[in-house]
């Protein structure tokens, strides 16, 4: 009896000592672990799928690190005019001075303009996703704290995409808008254009006003097979006020009778036949390895040149599909985002 | 078949693994086959409901079925992705092909009852389809619409044989690694044997055979340092050689104390039949050991094998020994050869004689010397009475030869008594020079010794002696190339030459040849050669001696009268041609000179002298 006691008495010692240097153990890791601060600025709003998906993606890749996260979203879809731009960029800035975060993460171009350009060679480090323009246009390429990843539209994967479900469509007519955010962009879709052998683009039109819009489209027919509608944001109504791009695009799916395509997941939503969209989730995410490696492994910015990221996602709208009375092959559909239904219709 | 036990184990092994190969590969390829078919069922299932689930997507978008585009696409991917997929198809309920891996079966119907019923079976069916040939497996997994009705079904195909290539694939690959294995093991058991038995066992063996090979040398030993039963057996053997080394006596032992024994060794049965005889006795009697064995005692000792055998029998009845009985044997070359023979009984332990044992010192170099001493002891005595009567008698033959000369100076020529007187002083002059020659025997006389080189006195009375010799004798001298300086009085040596020759010349009546030979030889090489003298101390203590050897061609002589040729008055020429006294000056001289001089003749084959003087160290 004595020797079982003695036994149960040695194991509960041994037991506490175990739970003791455990609970220490722990507890040490705690300590050591450092804990970073993070600024999100997002140029546009939340909840929205671009802006929500950059940021999952990042915070993704940070994953097991201890992070303390603040969100700044300058709006500036809503508030679009320059005047307030300045002022919430401004009030970004004074966020950024009063937190002092370890490292501010920007998404898309307005926060670049607003925010990113006063920071260019200080100290605290700047990672971007979604951003359209050049990093020169910002002053970014001599700057030795700010990098990130570029968005770039995937224009030859969403051509091809749409000559998958459309063989016959060979001649495609580009509309943009009268927006400065475009010169880049239609810049690169004429550079890739060859690489498209036996598409022809048979107008690049700039476009001012809705009603022109509604012209061109119907004048297209007969002459394009297909209409690549990338800006879409400023056509103005009679009252010169912007039309909603959404209106634009309902609009379209209601009244045009060619296939279009764009770069933008939204805009499928809203009745665009396909896109090859950029992953704001993949954008986020290699922004976050960035961010990682700056925050963990003591590298600069500088060291990671801005880079668009490489993989697109397909979306397709069968409601659009159904409306144009086009029959997609079964293999895109397996592999790609299928919108079954107009965004307005949901509502 | 005469195989080691390194092939035996090989080929056992070999046998053994083969089998084990052969029965792995068979159970292998039985629970291959069974697991592989599950596996293969397994897969097509796992296939066939990606299928499903990818249609099932589509329906999910709100596709009727018969909307579907391109699906053949995806049961083409299924073909091509997979290995062993012989076809994939979506089907109505009806049987009616909707998409199908290959095109051209668009629209087909199945008629085959059985896959009728597995089509329109709304559960997941696994079988073997025989509506084509060869067999397939298939799966059949019902699709279903987004409402829940049963509207087509997924079929996949493998061919039955598919698994059979597969069997045979892995059986293939199974015997290659079985004999690629196999080879290797045998390979290293082959070493492993090599290193661990064979090896440690011809080292054993390798002992042995030295063993055998040495008789009874039990000093080797075999170092194997494993502790398994061959080091075991190796520790076993060096323990039994200790053993036997320690407690037996060795062949060679015995054989070495039997070479070692300077004497005869005879070995007899009871019966007196020779069982063994040593080398020495071989060499002795000029037989090989064959020859004797099994011979009767007769055989060594003719003539006296009546006395020897009664001897022997009285020892082995009376238990006594024959202890140096002196006996004559005969060489197989009919030499008779004198043995001191000493003989001793082998009993059993229960007394039965087992063998006689005979040891015969050979005595021959005994009785020569005994004779050779009874000859100096004989030539000794008659010097001593020689000397004292000559000397008697010439005091005698002084005082007649006085007178008598006194006598013929008184008398008158014209006197008849001078005659009287004339004739006693010429006998008496002939007396006188007998007694002087007498008195040479006895080494009586005066002489003159100084150091001399006898080669020059040789080579001065070269010409006297070649006219001695005459001219039918060839005189041919060989001096040695150093000088032979001796004490000698040379006019009694130039009387040895003189005599030598004068006897030489008697005894080659026809002629021939007569040579005087000199050199240097030292004391060993007169022992060598068998000349022993009688007063032997006085040879030891002189240095190297000046050999003279005078050898004729002629007549030579018998060893009788080769006995007595130094005696006084012994002669064998006719009456009145010889005194006798000659060789008996010769001797006396060389004797007077501290000198030995030997006979050596053979009847028919000529005589040599050899004359040994005392080298003294020349004056410079």
């Amino acid at each position: 009896m004595k020797i079982k006691r003695l036994r149960a008495i040695f194991f509960a010692g041994m037991f506490l000592l175990l739970l003791q240097s455990t609970v220490k153990g722990e507890s040490a890791k705690t300590q050591a672990a450092p804990k970073y601060k993070i600024l999100h600025i997002m140029s546009y709003h939340s909840p929205w799928r671009w802006t929500d998906g950059q940021f999952n993606g990042f915070k993704d890749a940070l994953k097991g690190l201890n992070v303390e996260y603040k969100v700044f979203q300058m709006d500036t879809k809503r508030n679009s005019a320059k005047e307030q731009k300045e002022k919430i960029g401004k009030e970004a800035r004074e966020v950024i001075e009063s937190w002092k975060p370890d490292l501010i993460y920007t998404t898309d171009d307005d926060v670049q303009e607003y925010v990113a350009k006063h920071y260019i060679n200080k100290s605290i480090p700047f990672v971007f996703s979604g951003v359209n323009k050049e990093p020169k246009d910002y002053g970014f390429e001599k700057s030795s704290n700010i990098t990130g990843v570029l968005e770039q539209e995937h224009f030859i994967e969403s051509v091809k995409l749409l000559k998958e479900i459309v063989p016959k469509a060979k001649k495609i007519a580009v509309i943009f808008d009268d927006a400065s955010m475009w010169d880049p962009v239609k810049k690169r879709m004429k550079e890739k254009a060859n690489q498209l052998p036996g598409i022809e683009f048979i107008s690049w039109d700039i476009i001012r006003t809705f009603k022109e819009y509604k012209q061109k489209v119907k004048a297209y027919e007969g002459k394009a097979d297909a209409i690549a509608l990338i800006g879409i944001f400023t056509f103005k109504d009679e009252a010169g006020k912007n039309v909603p791009y959404q209106e634009v695009l309902k609009w379209t799916a209601e009244h045009s009778k060619l296939p279009d395509l764009g770069f933008w997941i939204d805009r499928v939503y809203y009745g665009t036949l396909c896109a090859v969209t950029v992953s704001e989730y993949e954008q986020g995410r290699a922004a976050g390895k960035i961010a990682r490696a700056i925050l963990t492994d003591g590298k600069s910015p500088a060291e990671f040149t801005p880079k668009p990221t490489v993989k697109g996602q397909p979306v397709v709208s069968l409601a659009r599909a159904k409306k144009l009375g086009i029959k997609i092959k079964s293999g895109i559909l397996l592999s790609s985002e299928v919108i079954k239904e107009f965004e307005w219709n949901k509502q | 078949m005469n195989l080691s036990i390194k092939a035996k184990i090989i080929s056992l092994s070999t046998a053994v693994l083969f089998l084990t190969v052969g029965v792995s590969i068979l159970t292998s390829n039985y629970v291959f086959t069974k697991e592989y078919t599950k596996a293969i069922q397994s897969r097509l299932l796992a296939i066939g409901k990606s299928l499903n689930f990818q249609l099932d997507r589509l329906l999910q978008l709100d596709i009727p079925i018969q909307d579907i585009t391109g699906f053949e696409e995806q049961c083409r991917e299924i073909v091509k992705k997979y290995e062993g997929i012989e076809y994939a198809m979506v089907t109505d309920v009806n049987g009616r092909i909707l998409f199908h891996n290959d095109p051209s079966q668009h629209g087909k119907v199945s008629t085959d009852p059985e896959t009728l019923n597995a089509i329109k079976s709304k559960t997941e069916v696994i079988r073997i389809c025989a509506e084509h040939s060869p067999k397939d497996y298939e799966v059949v997994i019902p699709v279903f619409s987004v409402s829940g009705e049963h509207i087509a079904a997924v079929r996949i195909g493998s061919p039955v044989s598919f698994i059979a290539q597969k069997v045979k694939k892995v059986a293939g690959y199974m015997i290659a690694a079985g004999i690629v294995l196999l080879s290797l093991a045998v390979v290293l058991l082959y070493f492993a044997l090599s290193v661990s038995v064979t090896k440690p066992l011809m080292k054993l063996l390798g002992a042995v055979n030295e063993i055998k090979r040495k008789g009874t040398d039990f000093t080797h030993r075999v170092e194997i340092k494993s502790t398994d039963e061959i080091g075991q057996l190796a520790s076993a053997f060096n323990e039994m050689t200790d053993v036997i080394q320690k407690t037996t006596v060795s062949r060679d032992y015995v054989n070495n104390i039997i070479e070692s024994i300077n004497d005869i060794l005879i070995i007899m049965t009871p019966d007196l039949k020779i069982k063994a005889v040593n080398k020495v006795g071989c060499e002795l009697l000029g037989y090989k050991e064959e020859e004797l064995v099994g011979s009767a005692l007769e055989a060594i000792f003719p003539g006296e094998e009546v006395t020897l055998r009664k001897a022997l029998s009285e020892m082995m009845n009376e238990a006594k020994e024959i202890d140096n009985y002196e006996m004559t044997s005969k060489s197989k070359g009919g030499e008779k050869i004198p043995l001191l023979l000493s003989c001793s009984v082998m009993r059993d332990s229960d007394n039965n004689v087992r063998n006689v044992v005979c040891t015969g010192r050979d005595i021959t170099e005994f009785k020569r010397l005994e004779a050779q001493l009874r000859y100096a002891q004989k030539v000794q005595a008659l010097s001593t009475l020689t000397g004292g009567v000559a000397h008697e008698f010439n005091n005698i033959l002084q005082a007649i030869l006085g007178h008598a000369s006194l006598l013929q100076i008184k008398l008158k020529k014209d006197d008849p008594l001078k005659t009287h007187a004339d004739q006693i002083v010429a006998s008496s002059e002939r007396a006188a020079k007998l007694t002087h020659g007498l008195l040479a025997f006895t080494s009586s006389q005066v002489i003159s010794p100084r150091k001399t080189d006898i080669n020059e006195i040789i080579k001065k009375e070269e010409n006297l002696l070649a006219k001695i010799l005459g001219n039918d004798i060839r005189l041919r001298t060989v001096f040695s190339d150093e000088r032979l300086t001796v004490m000698a009085d040379a006019g009694q040596i130039e009387m040895v030459l003189v005599n030598l020759c004068t006897n030489a010349r008697d005894a080659m009546p026809h002629g021939g040849g007569l040579t005087i030979e000199t050199r240097k030889v030292s004391n060993f090489k007169i022992r060598e050669a068998g000349y022993v003298p009688q007063d032997a101390e006085h040879l030891e203590l002189a240095g190297d001696f000046c050999e003279i050897a005078v050898a004729d061609t002629g007549i030579g002589m018998d060893e009788k009268i080769k006995e007595r040729i130094f005696e006084p008055f012994f002669t064998t020429k006719e009456v009145g041609k010889g005194t006798g006294l000659g060789l008996s000056i010769v001797y006396g001289i060389v004797k007077q000179h501290n000198g030995y001089m030997d006979c050596y003749s053979k009847t028919g084959k000529g005589t040599t002298f050899k004359i040994y003087l005392p080298i003294v160290k020349a004056e410079t």
